[in-house]
């Protein structure tokens, strides 16, 4: 029997597209082109769940790099060491001009992390769709870094800062204020206890930031 | 399809590639472009008013296939049906494909993945409406 049909196949797209449009990529890490999972990094565990997570950066052309877009999870069981974090706008940089991204993988407690290499898409935006990270390769080959930890033990009238004695030329630093920092080396050299490293200072009257940087 | 108003595009994918075709006049610029059954476009309507277009033909007998080149494609379904793509529309793609759907303002991405669902979900596909496939290799779509 034939019958009539009445339909059309569009996508329609309303007075949406503008000349400020920004340009979009598709962040994932398994895609048309891109199968690049992240391999176990630490004891052979699978990189999965809410344990782990990944960052877009945009790698400027000075080399350095921003935080774009949300952090992604990672998938579970067979799909471990995936994520598919969706279309991600790339500030500022319009569509059909290129743009170099690298790709954080870190553990939720910080611990650890693993960039991936850079690549350069052509970013999609009005009528394209999002370009894949076409180029992504196997992270085994990437370098992990363990990120220092710095722990804090506060006394009556002390408080104690202290991290791994393997980090010998880090540098212990403080300010008082995360919303205009001024952040200050501390002058004191830390004593050596058993596999730490620490510093005890008075307890001070206000409220002090901490961080350990890495010359 | 009649011309709309003036600045309306109509966008195809041939060979991976977009083509415009613009309406002026009340005429298309290029009038004698096709939509294939199981092909879609993208309409660009820089206007604040909506139109219609309506379509006519008849259903489609027998075994009908949809072939999906790879690289990038816009489809729709050969059977007028809405419904979920894989679980309702049975298209299945290869692992790690990617199908956009036009939301508002922006593309929502899908990827099919190795154990035969997609995420973030499966997508809803209405009665009509096209969406891009970005496909990893060749694939037919049978109904």
């Amino acid at each position: 029997m034939k019958t009539l049909l009445c339909v059309g196949l569009f996508a329609v797209i309303a007075g949406v597209w503008n000349a400020a449009a920004q340009g979009t990529v598709n962040f994932a890490n398994g895609a048309a082109g891109v199968n690049a999972p992240v391999q176990p990094i630490l004891n052979g565990a699978p990189v999965e769940g809410a344990g782990w997570r990944a960052e877009l950066l945009i790698v400027k052309a000075d080399g350095s790099s921003k935080l774009i877009g949300q952090p992604a999870t990672f998938e579970y069981a067979e799909l471990a060491g995936y994520f598919f974090g969706g279309s991600v706008i790339v500030p500022r940089v319009e569509p059909g001009t290129t743009a170099t991204f690298q790709i954080r993988v870190s553990d939720a407690l910080g611990t650890v992390e693993r960039f991936s290499n850079p690549v350069t898409v052509t970013l999609g935006g009005v009528k394209t769709p999002p370009p894949n990270l076409i180029g992504l390769e196997n992270w085994a080959s990437k370098a992990l870094t363990m990120l220092p930890q710095l722990a804090i033990s506060i006394a009556q009238q002390t408080v104690s800062r202290s991290w791994s004695k393997d980090l010998l030329n880090a540098i212990l630093e403080f300010t008082e204020s995360l919303a205009k920092p001024n952040w200050v080396s501390a002058t004191e050299a830390p004593q050596t206890t058993g596999e730490k490293l620490t510093l005890t200072f008075n307890m001070p009257s206000f409220q002090r930031y901490y961080r350990l940087r890495l010359p | 399809m009649p011309a709309p108003s003036n600045g309306v595009e109509l966008y195809k994918i041939v060979n991976g590639k977009f083509i415009t075709n613009s309406a002026a006049g009340g005429i298309w610029k290029n009038p004698d472009e096709k939509l294939e059954p199981g092909e879609g476009a993208i309409v660009f309507n820089p206007g604040s008013r909506t139109f219609t277009a309506n379509f006519r033909g008849e259903l489609l007998q027998g075994d009908l296939v949809n072939r999906i080149p790879a690289g990038l494609s816009i489809k729709g379904s050969l059977v007028p049906q809405s419904g979920p793509i894989t679980s309702g529309l049975q298209l299945q793609l290869s692992p790690f494909d990617n199908l956009y759907q036009w939301k508002t303002n922006r593309y929502e991405v899908y990827t099919y993945l190795p154990n035969g669902t997609w995420s973030p979900s499966e997508p809803l596909i209405r009665l009509g409406e096209s969406f891009i496939i970005r496909a990893n290799q060749s694939a037919t779509w049978s109904r």
